[in-house]
């Protein structure tokens, strides 16, 4: 009897353990772990390792080096000598000097076009909401291959820019390259982010918070200092943080207009380091960038832990008097427009310009030709660079790109639905946790590191997965996990919408995990996922830092293509590329929001 | 007909004891009603019984057969138990029309076509939506969405409902048709329910049984009748009924068969409950009867306010500190802050222990 009841209480307990691991939202998540490991976890470890070991290129750097020991040698390298002034110290404050002047002019410009525009009457306030975002879908480097073809002077290249053919005196260097034609551009672009999120609190902002202070009888201004600007900071504060980082991880900019007068960066210093074949001591420079950003994200955080109930009482929308501007109505309105004009509108038209010039330094109008955009190759112009529209690899490189953006906005939807399933399903569970964190480390690595990282773990055969470096496939996965972060934000907040009663009413009735997955939960989960699809397909269209060392001639994107083309020196192709890229984007983002009513606000993932 | 039975049923949420060690039993038939305010555990039990929650321990039977034991490792999924159920919420699919929403499970019981058609059509002519087939769920108002997430329900002919507050969204007059008609069909089905809800006037007016829970615990299980009579203990007395019942502290003698309870400024003889020492006296609005004239026995009241409600009238009475809360079915004309005599029928109060807060058996 005692013997066959301590077999069966065995039993059961093997089938009960077996039930618990097998219910769908426990095995999905056992499997985003599991890939997860290996796709964020592994190339982080093996940067660490590669960062205090002994290279195989060190052996000529120091004596008695056996390469695979452990050593401090790099990060003393970086630190603490000879090099580390020109390695670190200067590209790390040229890099604090930098984000810090984005994220003040940015938020600064992005937070006054936000009131006015949610919160006066401004006339066309809804053109102005539409164009002021523009920037924001285009390459943040738009703006800077724009302000070469204005501002350029003869020590580069010796071609001279627009101001120099009109004027006839040569700007300073100061003007043309290093820290304040970055700030400039870099803010120019950065603004349409924290105008989208200082709208999107302003908008939520419950009128009658500011309603009730008219009546206890505050002004307008004190209304405005007192009630809305208080319960907006953070907001605010928080689109300065991210602002920071991303400014922080920008490649494109400061190596068009930092490079030409050895204006060094961290990403641009980095990325001179991996191609000098100097690995681990660019992982070194990695790991201060991921700290770095790590802090900021942290600071950020903090602002939104302790100051978050502010914004959440808001909830639903509330349509408040506007603001009347009076007697300043028409002149606000004009120097918007003049802004617009100015960042959206003038970059592209001296882009355009600029492409249409055979001669760099000439501007007549004689010198106007197409040949940039059709032409045959000529060995004469450009070392026989033809013409975009004839040439194979801009054709190539074009579907290179919207296949990229595609796939990967597909893929990071999906994934992004499966992150949100086994999030949101093991609500409380440590797997739950487990999972929501690791799919946020991507966001803490810096896109250039991101790059570095792939760059090295896929170069040789990984486990089960062959050596991706030069294949499409690289790209593909290395944008995924970049945008892991924001795919399980939007499958999680699709998820919590799509509410665990749908589901259960459906396994009530008898329908298997994948029936439900497919018919309920996908279905239900696509209309909140487009806006993120669309985010996903812009950024990833326009993405240079995160792929620069991972794409070949064969995987080239258009991005990747003009920065070719511009450290060539070849202005014109490259600015037609740019130009034909942002005809795209521009494009698709109108037909998504055609079809599907896809804001790119609300994909937002910040 | 279906039995469900639950035995030593406990689920534990972290640290949070939803239902502890419950042991129920619900007859072939039954309407049975859980009842409790929110936290009690109600709509967990109804969950585990659906088979969409797991129990921590105990086992669940429906007819005999285990459908959960977590000692032997038994989990029948929900789609196998045999039930329907209906969330508060509806839990219409927002992206089907209304005959897929309702032909939904028939399809996955891969049910022939023309009978699916045949199936949905009658059960959306029996609940009266049988030109909404083709809508979809936001484009109907809150008790059309009601009438189809029933249908849903119904359409497979499941032997046991479920029902998770169900009405709790429908305005008052709406609630009312609802109930009549809920009845009606379990009648019809003849099948066993379950139904979760907080309002008592729900559960006293639907179900033949009512389990009253706290905490996840279960106070009393009986019909409604003697629920509402005989409160088994001081949580179900306050919490049955409305307006509420009054509840006097005082202090019992006990002689002769009866008891004689003396309260603060006023004392009630002739309790048939063998009670002595402290207890508190519970005694039902419509059991205190008013007088605008001295009676024998009356005690003098002062009219605190008074809330006439068409049918009835509600009356608070004060006498020092003590207020009295009395419904008053006749028509009465009486001015506040004016005196008043109030009487009492021995026989209708019940007397709880101070203590443990227990009914006192009374003596029948």
């Amino acid at each position: 009897m005692s013997s066959t009841k301590t077999t069966s209480s065995l039993v059961p307990t093997g089938r009960w353990v077996w039930h618990k691991l097998t219910r769908p939202h426990v095995l999905l998540g056992i499997v985003l772990v599991v890939a997860m490991l290996y796709f964020v976890m592994t190339p982080l470890f093996i940067m660490i390792r590669t960062a205090v070991t002994w290279q195989p290129e060190d052996v000529r750097l120091a004596r008695g080096v056996v390469p695979g020991d452990f050593t401090l040698f790099h990060f003393q390298r970086v630190f603490n000598s000879a090099i580390s002034r020109a390695m670190l110290w200067v590209p790390l404050r040229n890099t604090l000097v930098v984000s810090i002047g984005v994220s003040v002019l940015a938020l600064t410009i992005g937070s006054l076009l936000a009131w006015l525009v949610v919160r006066t009457d401004l006339p066309g306030r809804k053109f102005v909401a539409s164009v002021a975002i523009i920037p924001y879908m285009l390459p943040s480097w738009t703006i800077a291959l724009a302000w070469t073809v204005v501002f350029k002077n003869e020590r580069v290249g010796g071609a001279i820019g627009l101001l120099q053919a009109v004027t006839g005196t040569q700007p300073p260097d100061w003007l043309s390259y290093g820290p304040l034609p970055i700030v400039i551009t870099l803010s120019m672009h950065f603004y349409a982010f924290a105008f989208l999120m200082v709208s999107g609190a302003l908008s939520t902002l419950d009128a009658r918070l500011e309603e009730s202070g008219e009546i206890l009888g505050a002004g307008r201004w004190h209304v405005l200092t007192h009630i809305t600007l208080p319960l907006v900071t953070p907001a605010i504060l928080s689109a300065f943080v991210l602002t920071f980082a991303r400014a922080m991880g920008s490649f494109g900019t400061p190596a068009f207009l930092g490079n030409p007068i050895r204006y060094n960066v961290l990403s641009t210093t980095l990325y001179a380091n991996i191609e000098s074949r100097l690995q681990a001591d660019g992982f070194v420079l990695c790991l201060v960038l991921i700290a770095i950003s790590m802090i900021t994200i942290y600071i950020n955080q903090r602002i939104i832990g302790v100051r978050k109930s502010y914004v959440t009482i808001a909830g639903k929308g509330f349509t408040s008097t506007p603001v009347r501007l009076g007697p300043f109505k028409y002149l606000v309105m004009a120097l918007v427009v003049l802004f617009l004009i100015v960042v959206v509108f003038a970059p592209l038209l001296f882009l355009a310009y600029q492409t249409l010039m055979l001669r760099n330094n000439d501007y007549s109008l004689s010198n106007l030709t197409l040949h940039f955009w059709i032409g045959k190759s000529d060995p004469k112009i450009a070392d026989g660079v033809e013409g975009v529209f004839r040439s194979s690899q801009v054709w190539a490189s074009t579907w290179n790109s919207v296949a990229l953006a595609g796939m990967t906005a597909v893929l990071t939807a999906i994934i992004g639905i499966l992150l949100g399933y086994a999030i949101v399903k093991g609500r409380g569970t440590l797997l739950s946790k487990v999972v929501e964190q690791m799919a946020f480390l991507p966001y803490l690595m810096p896109s250039i590191a991101f790059g570095v990282i792939y760059l090295v773990i896929f170069a040789k055969p990984v486990g089960p997965i062959p050596a991706l470096y030069g294949t499409f496939w690289l790209l593909v996965v290395v944008s995924v996990v970049k945008n892991l972060p924001y795919s399980s934000r939007s499958g999680t907040a699709a998820m919590l919408q799509v509410g665990s009663e749908l589901e259960e009413a459906a396994v009530v009735a008898g329908s298997s995990w994948f029936d439900r997955f497919r018919s309920i939960i996908l279905p239900l989960c696509t209309s909140g996922l487009v806006s993120g699809f669309l985010l996903t397909f812009i950024t990833t269209m326009r993405e240079l830092s995160l792929i620069i060392l991972l794409v070949t001639p064969a995987t080239r994107t258009l991005p990747t293509l003009t920065f070719r083309y511009a450290e060539q020196g070849y202005q014109q192709p490259g600015d037609a590329i740019t130009l034909l890229l942002v005809v795209i984007i521009l494009v698709s983002e109108w037909l998504v929001r055609r079809i599907r009513g896809a804001e790119i606000g609300k994909g937002l993932g910040a | 007909m279906h039995r469900i039975e639950l035995i030593n049923v406990t689920k534990r949420f972290g640290q949070v004891t939803a239902v502890d060690d419950l042991n129920l039993v619900i007859e072939p038939g039954a309407f049975l009603t859980l009842l409790g305010p929110s936290g009690c555990g109600k709509t967990t039990i109804l969950r585990m019984i659906a088979g969409l929650e797991e129990p921590d321990g105990g086992e669940i039977l429906i007819d005999g057969r285990v459908v959960f034991s977590r000692a032997k490792g038994v989990f029948v999924p929900p789609a196998k138990r045999g039930l329907g159920l209906v969330f508060q919420s509806y839990a219409l699919w927002p992206h089907m029309t209304v005959f897929q929403n309702v032909a939904f499970g028939l399809v996955r019981a891969k049910m022939p076509r023309e009978m699916i058609r045949l199936r949905v059509r009658e059960i959306l002519r029996d609940l009266q939506i049988s030109e909404m087939e083709n809508r979809y769920p936001q484009e109907m108002s809150g008790g059309q969405q009601q009438r189809v997430a029933l249908a849903r329900m119904l359409a497979p002919k499941p032997g046991i409902f479920l029902l998770d507050e169900p009405l709790s969204n429908l305005d008052a007059r709406l609630r009312m048709d609802m109930r009549s008609e809920l009845k009606r069909l379990h009648r019809d089905a003849g099948a066993t329910a379950v139904y979760v809800t907080h309002d008592q006037l729900e559960a006293l007016t639907m179900s033949t049984h009512i389990a009253v829970l706290r905490s996840g615990r279960l106070c009393q299980l009986d019909v409604p009748q003697q629920v509402y009579r005989f409160p088994a203990d001081l949580f179900v007395a306050d919490f049955i009924g409305s307006p509420k019942i009054n509840l006097l502290d005082g202090t019992a003698t006990y002689a002769g068969n009866t008891a004689r309870v003396q309260l603060a400024s006023w004392e009630i003889a002739g309790i048939p409950a063998p009670a002595a020492g402290p207890v508190v006296v519970a005694i039902r609005p419509e059991d205190v009867h008013l007088s605008l004239e001295p009676v024998p026995g009356g005690v003098e009241f002062q009219v605190y306010s008074v809330l006439p409600a068409g049918s009835e009238t509600v009356v608070h009475v004060r006498r020092g500190d003590q207020m009295l809360t009395v419904k008053e079915t006749r028509p009465i004309n009486i001015e506040m802050d004016s005196p008043i005599w109030v009487t009492f029928d021995p026989g209708s109060i019940n007397l709880y222990d101070k203590q443990s807060g227990k009914l006192i058996p009374p003596r029948s």
